[in-house]
């Protein structure tokens, strides 16, 4: 029976490989994800996500967005993300408050923006697709901080 | 060992080697995509998923605590961010077109030439796709994972899927004891039951 089971799960493996194959231009986009990778910057930790399971919070409420918050040891970043339409906003706030430059970052483009006197900052999602939040120069140290990858 | 092979990809991508960050993506590709799709996932979202999963390991490659377990980080961040494409509801995906990739594609001619034993197999193989879409959500998640090109442990697939690891294979089991009640349905016997 065990042997069976295997073949099966052969014939299954198979069976995906033709149905539903990884399109080779991902293929290529994974590789290419380590041009994008940021070795010296310090990596802000995703703590909190309305989306992430066990988080009841915001799930398919009167209002579709989702909330997320970030952290180093000295600074966090609290993060909206409200589609209206075919656009998507990116609406937050950095604590303690400063004024710092505050990127898009994207697999193909960079968009950049900033936060005003509160640490608050408004920004779009040029292309639905994963992203990240780049603090250029806000780490501790004055070098670069990135959040975790997140899709869209 | 093939997870130490992989293990030493990880560490060299660490450590600047581009060449093994193209094997580490290679080598698991199928997998990460796998575990998208397995969640029923559109195309696009899988895609989305397939490279958020990508791109966070290129920020975790200093960080992974095991790098011999790397199919399981992968296929837990990959299960994680399809869970949340899904919870989100951000997205609104067009339903999948459901084209018979599997059915034949050539013409009369360029299908009569083709071996009768290939003809078979693919129409096999689209019986046995058809019959797994027609699984559970658990089934699909587990299975489609269980026959990755380069699957995780058991122990790995216990935690990605918060499972106790000696309830795995009883599972595997059913589901695919179910899938070939399925396919009996249609008319196909499959393992030893074949002549």
């Amino acid at each position: 029976m065990d042997d069976d089971d295997d073949e099966l799960i052969g014939e299954l493996s198979q069976a995906a490989e033709l149905a539903d194959p990884v399109p080779p231009y991902l293929v290529d986009a994974g590789i290419a994800a380590y041009t994008f990778r940021t070795i010296d910057a310090e990596l802000a930790a995703l703590v909190f996500d309305s989306a992430a399971a066990g988080s009841d919070q915001l799930v398919r409420s009167e209002r579709p967005a989702r909330m997320l918050s970030f952290e180093t040891a000295d600074l966090s970043i609290e993060l909206e993300i409200i589609p209206q339409g075919e656009i998507i906003h990116l609406v937050g706030q950095i604590l303690p408050p400063a004024v710092v430059q505050i990127d898009v970052r994207q697999p193909d483009l960079v968009s950049t923006g900033s936060t005003d006197g509160l640490g608050r900052f408004s920004l779009i999602l040029p292309t639905p697709g994963p992203f990240q939040l780049s603090l250029p120069y806000a780490a501790a140290h004055g070098g670069a901080m990135v959040t975790e990858w997140i899709s869209v | 060992m093939v997870t130490q092979e992989a293990a030493a990809l990880l560490r060299a991508a660490a450590n600047g080697d581009a060449q093994a960050w193209s094997g580490l993506v290679r080598r698991f590709s199928g997998l990460v995509w796998s575990v998208a799709r397995g969640h029923g996932l559109s195309q696009a979202d899988a895609e989305d998923v397939y490279q958020t999963t990508w791109l966070r390991l290129t920020q975790h490659l200093e960080r992974i605590k095991e790098p011999d377990r790397i199919a399981g980080w992968l296929a837990a961040t990959a299960r994680n961010e399809s869970l949340r494409v899904i919870r989100s509801g951000l997205r609104v995906s067009p339903v999948e077109n459901l084209e018979p990739a599997l059915e034949p594609q050539g013409s009369p001619e360029e299908e009569a030439v083709q071996a009768e034993s290939a003809r078979q197999a693919r129409w096999r193989a689209a019986r046995l796709w058809e019959a797994f879409e027609e699984l559970s959500e658990r089934c699909k998640q587990l299975l489609r994972v269980l026959s990755a090109p380069t699957p995780p442990s058991y122990a790995e697939v216990a935690e990605v899927f918060d499972m106790p690891v000696g309830s795995i294979g009883p599972t595997r089991a059913r589901c695919l004891a179910r899938l070939r009640a399925l396919l009996a349905d249609r008319g196909i016997t499959s393992g030893s039951e074949r002549s």
